[in-house]
């Protein structure tokens, strides 16, 4: 305590003495806890103070920084307005929370929740429909929602990827990836915890059929090596020599390309078919900011956001009139999306029993 | 100084209970709560879980503290060069976010790793033996802190006298050794256990879809937004938690006689082994440790001077990336800024959280086992409980430090209190009777004879703090870069190998921060030894 004793002046200092010894810790504590109090309450009071002047956008943590820049510089040059980006860890974290916020809203614009939360967000009342300036440039087949409750962004191939040194022969079709002599060779991120790997169990169950669907499980199961929580784990096993197929992104290849470049890697698309991971953004209902919000969202799909995204995400932009760069020539495309085969309000009520009875055949 | 601890306990209850509380009175408020209860328990696969989850949890807690034990009594007992780097490598595990530490097992023991090519043998990891494997590595090293520390201070007298009785050194481990140091070993046990037991991404990876621990059903739930299921099954796995902690807590009280067992230092100072065989022994088991558990990290440094895990010389290429300006780009945040924020926030939190274990060690030995509550409580839902009740009003800075000492306190708490009662309250009263106040009792007794357990304590509360991400996000929203932050956006955008070196460095800093502290704090007690 005695550490506090030279920022007092020598008044105070004179008066702290007259304390008896054995009451000076206690006398200190009580400064303390007002002088805490007192920055408690500024801090409150500031914070609410600044809130009024930004648009907040909630996110996952692994939306580029140089699309948060060029969203800031828009809105301040445009608008005079501030925002703030709020990140999670992922998307079902983000979710909880908007949920959790629903009566007193502190996002103004969501950006990044994949299609098959559209039903959810609809049902729990989360967005304020808004049709964005450019909705006619977004790729018809890539419109999840018409009412424009959600808007897609960008989208991914969910598809596999192979090692072409180790494994120059690579499987082709759905048939040859589950086929005899391929031994443990295949990483798939778990479909109960993680997005891509449920976007590939719906592409097996729009290709397959939900009659066909487990039967390909069954024999896919024998070639499969691990099946871990997440892609990163999953993506990591791969390039770490591990396990020569991975199940990820069409564009996995470009990243290689740009900052190794090296073409070793390669995009693997089984029958020419599949499921695209499409991202949406949606304009939060109660939102106390919602034309920023819909000017947000509008720059969001013009063509230097949507022509950034690529290398930034990693992703696809929806414009059918935005460039791709040079470096996506290695990306691989489907030349059908799977998505369509699929209703997705049967998704949203079937998962949960597709993925307990794929659950009891994998176990 | 009464006010002080009244301060600490309210403090530990607004941190740890009043979330659980939050998260509670959530739960009770659902309308169709009977109907999720009874939903829940009719649900054969939750049979399953629990089993699993649990049998799985005791073994790899058992197995942890038998490979750790030899290491506790050779730490105790003899001195060695390179002792303090070794106690501290150890604790590796905690601080590697648990991709990494995966990464690291797969790249050593899975089919193409390091281990199994080296010795011609096939792979074993993905097995439920894998499983228990992988929780091995990530405890042991807890027994060799806790019970260590204790062995440290066991009185050698008594166990010499045995020896006089004529004891054999087998019958006198037994009947002396084994009853003094039980809480200890107790205590590292349900560390141990209850960590094993929240595991997530290991029992994936290992286990594949056939094995599923509680905390994997419940982050299903989550993904699928069944969220009152899942914070229901979050609050059965509290109870479950604290219905171990409360029976270790039943079988491992420690009298106050015999806190008497226990020297200020060591009665027999440490000494350098000069009996061939033991110089052998400790040799032979360090070796096979190096190997077993040193090697997926060393490998796993290895590789990060590796370019871009193809084989190839040894370059800093990563390390020069790590530093440029795409990282920085990725990052958001310069990786200095990066360093300051993970040291600084978990080296405040730990010292934070020592400060409290102390306090309420001292004051309130009665209430441990309700200070061992968030070792029960996986960060995903007290991330909940944290959200409906301190968030919208906690100035952020003060939010971050309270769930990062939610994750790093029942351990340090452990630690502390352990040596707390190891202390002969003999000198406290002697102390007391000659006329000295609690603050000088604290100051000349109990901090100089608690230093290797406060150390101890410091360094697993960092470790843990430094290796958390759900806690940071919640709070730091993203702008707070912390290294385990740095590491998954980095992963995220497929920067595996620049992920690697961070990983590397943090390790490095780590180790060194530690054998410096620890070195300095030896030097001192030796010197009192004499």
């Amino acid at each position: 305590m005695c550490i506090l004793s030279p920022f007092l002046n020598k008044e105070r200092a004179l008066r702290f003495s007259q304390i008896p010894v054995n009451k000076r810790e206690v006398f200190l504590l009580r400064k303390l806890s007002v002088l805490l109090t007192g920055v408690f309450l500024v801090v409150l009071v500031l914070s609410m103070v600044m809130s009024a002047q930004e648009v907040v956008i909630y996110t996952y943590d692994s939306f580029g920084q140089t699309l948060m820049e060029m969203m800031e510089q828009h809105m301040q040059k445009e608008y005079g307005a501030k925002v703030r980006f709020v990140l999670f860890e992922d998307t079902g974290a983000m979710y909880t929370r908007l949920v959790l916020e629903k009566n007193n809203p502190r996002a103004d614009l969501v950006i990044g929740l994949d299609e098959v939360f559209v039903i959810d967000a609809k049902k729990d009342d989360l967005f304020q429909p808004y049709r964005p300036k450019d909705a006619d440039k977004i790729r018809k087949e890539l419109v999840f929602d018409e009412e424009f409750y959600m808007t897609p962004y960008d989208f991914g191939y969910i598809t596999f990827n192979y090692d072409s040194k180790t494994l120059p022969n690579p499987p082709r079709t759905f048939a040859d990836l589950a086929g005899e002599g391929l031994g443990r060779k295949i990483v798939i991120p778990n479909p109960m915890t993680s997005s891509p790997g449920q976007a590939f169990l719906l592409a097996t169950i729009a290709y397959f059929g939900e009659d066909g669907y487990l039967e390909f499980w069954k024999e896919l199961k024998k070639n499969i090596l691990v099946m871990p929580s997440s892609w990163s784990i999953a993506y990591g096993i791969y390039t770490n020599g591990e396990a020569p197929i991975v199940l990820s992104y069409g564009t996995s290849p470009v990243y290689h390309l740009i900052s190794e470049s090296t073409e070793r890697y390669q995009a693997l698309v089984l029958d020419d078919v599949a499921w695209a991971q499409i991202e949406g953004a949606g304009i939060v209902k109660g939102s106390k900011n919602p034309e920023l919000a819909k000017a947000a969202l509008d720059y969001l799909l013009s063509i230097p956001m949507q022509e950034a995204l690529p290398e930034s995400q990693f992703m696809y932009p929806v414009r059918v009139d935005a460039k791709l760069p040079e470096s996506f020539k290695i990306a691989a495309q489907a030349s059908e999306i799977l998505n369509p085969r699929l209703d997705l309000g049967d998704v949203h009520d079937k998962l949960d029993s597709w993925l307990r009875d794929w659950e009891n055949v994998m176990r | 100084m009464k006010d002080l601890r009244i301060f600490a306990l309210v403090l530990l209850v607004v941190i740890v209970y009043v979330p659980i509380v939050g998260l509670v009175v959530k739960l009770a408020a659902l309308p169709n709560l009977f109907e999720l209860i009874k939903e829940l328990l009719e649900d054969p696969s939750l049979y399953r879980v629990i089993r699993f989850t649990y049998s799985q949890a005791a073994i790899s807690a058992a197995i942890s503290l038998v490979v750790g034990l030899p290491a506790a009594y050779f730490f105790s007992h003899y001195n060695f060069k390179g002792k303090e780097l070794l106690r501290n490598f150890t604790m590796i595990s905690f601080i590697l976010p648990s991709i990494l530490v995966v990464l690291a097992m797969i790249v050593y023991y899975g089919q193409q790793g390091l281990f199994s090519r080296t010795f011609g043998i096939g792979t074993f990891i993905y097995s439920y033996a894998g499983i228990v494997f992988a929780h091995v590595f990530y405890n042991f090293s807890l027994s060799i802190r806790i019970v260590g520390g204790t062995w440290e201070k066991l009185n050698e007298r008594l166990v010499e006298s045995a020896y006089t009785l004529g004891d054999s050194k087998f019958k006198a481990f037994f009947r002396i050794e084994l009853p003094l140091l039980w809480p200890s070993i107790a205590y590292s046990w349900l560390l141990a256990f209850l960590y094993s037991s929240l595991s997530f991404a290991i029992v994936l990876v290992f286990g594949g879809v056939s094995y599923n621990t509680l905390e994997v059903f419940i982050y299903t739930l989550t993904r699928r937004l069944n969220m009152e299921k899942a914070h229901l099954l979050a609050f059965l796995q509290l109870l479950f938690s604290f219905f171990f902690i409360l029976i270790v807590n039943r079988f491992s009280s420690r009298s106050e006689q015999t806190s008497k067992a226990f020297t200020t230092s060591r009665a027999v100072p440490l000494v350098y082994e000069r009996k061939k065989a033991v110089k052998i022994l400790l040799v032979l088991y360090f070796a096979v440790l190096l190997v077993l558990f040193g090697g997926p990290l060393l490998n796993l440094f290895w590789r990060s001077f590796v370019p871009r895990g193809e084989a190839g010389f040894v370059t800093l290429e990563n390390y020069r990336s790590l530093f440029g300006s795409r990282v920085e780009r990725v990052l958001g945040t310069p990786l200095w800024q990066v360093f300051i924020n993970s040291f600084l926030l978990s080296g405040t939190s730990s010292l934070v959280s020592v400060w409290l274990a102390y306090i309420l060690a001292r004051h309130y030995p009665k209430l441990r086992p309700w200070f061992l509550v968030p070792l029960g409580v996986s960060m995903m839902s007290y991330g909940f409980g944290v959200l409906v009740t301190l968030k919208s009003w906690m100035p952020p800075a003060i939010l971050m430090l309270f769930t990062q000492v939610f994750i790093a306190f029942p351990v340090v708490y452990s630690i502390v209190s352990l040596g707390v009662e190891e202390i002969n309250p003999e000198y406290r009263e002697v102390a007391a009777t000659l006329g000295s106040t609690e603050s000088e009792i604290t100051r000349r007794i109990y901090l100089p004879l608690l230093r290797p357990a406060l150390q101890s304590a410091f360094a697993y509360g960092m470790a843990l703090s430094l290796g958390d991400l759900t806690g940071v996000m919640l709070v730091g929203e993203g702008r707070f870069v912390t290294f385990t932050v740095a590491l998954y956006r980095l992963i995220g955008h497929y920067s595996f190998p620049e992920g690697t070196a961070l990983g590397t460095l943090v390790s490095i800093l780590f180790i060194i921060l530690f054998v410096f502290i620890e070195s300095g704090g030896g030097k001192k007690s030796n010197a009192q030894d004499r």
